[in-house]
């Protein structure tokens, strides 16, 4: 299981404020990962095009 | 990023001498702050002469180290993560690096400047190079 997972079961066998605290914190950062992810793909795209590779 | 980024990017380090760009945003002039290199990302790409692949080339490996950065540091509000590029006129060359932009007070940023060991930082309020006596990426060269 990944961490948001183990957030989200936390939550659900007791829901809690700290939990929430932490599913949130942890939705956030996979929100964060995402868009780097999507930022490194559009930066590698710009630089292949600006190339003529792609 | 759109098709154009790069080339206005390139255009504006030749005629303007230089540029503070974030990708996170997609903004070519940032207001305000401080723009203060990241010490170890700096990628020279020329001197008279710089070419659109050296430039790209470049502009990839550093925008690699600031996915890298983003990752390990995460300074909400009171840093951006950024690309710089710009001319050395001390060193006759341009290069590409990764830069934060601080929102400090001036003195402040001078003194991260001076820590960082850079040549200079930039003040995106007013446009100005405010010397800070280093040598950046240079130091150890020789």
């Amino acid at each position: 299981m990944s961490s948001l997972d183990n957030a989200i079961k936390a939550f659900r066998d007791s829901p809690s404020e700290s939990n929430l605290a932490a599913l949130r914190a942890e939705v956030d950062r996979v929100e964060e990962q995402t868009r780097m992810s999507i930022l490194e793909l559009d930066i590698k795209l710009a630089v292949l095009k600006y190339l003529g590779k792609a | 990023m759109n098709t154009a980024t790069l080339p206005n990017l390139l255009d504006t380090l030749k005629t303007e001498g230089g540029f503070t760009y974030l990708p996170e945003t997609n903004d070519f002039a940032p207001p305000a702050g401080f723009a203060i290199a990241v010490p170890g990302t700096e990628r020279i790409i020329g001197n008279n002469l710089v070419t659109r692949e050296a430039f790209a080339v470049a502009f990839a490996d550093v925008a690699e180290d600031l996915l890298k950065y983003a990752k390990e540091y995460t300074r909400p509000g009171v840093v951006q993560r950024a690309i710089g590029g710009w001319y050395s006129e001390d060193r006759g060359v341009y290069m590409v690096e990764l830069a934060e932009i601080w929102h400090v007070d001036r003195e402040l940023a001078i003194d991260f400047g001076k820590a960082r060991d850079q040549e200079a930082i930039y003040d995106l309020s007013t446009g100005e190079e405010i010397k800070t006596g280093g040598r950046g990426d240079h130091a150890g060269e020789e």
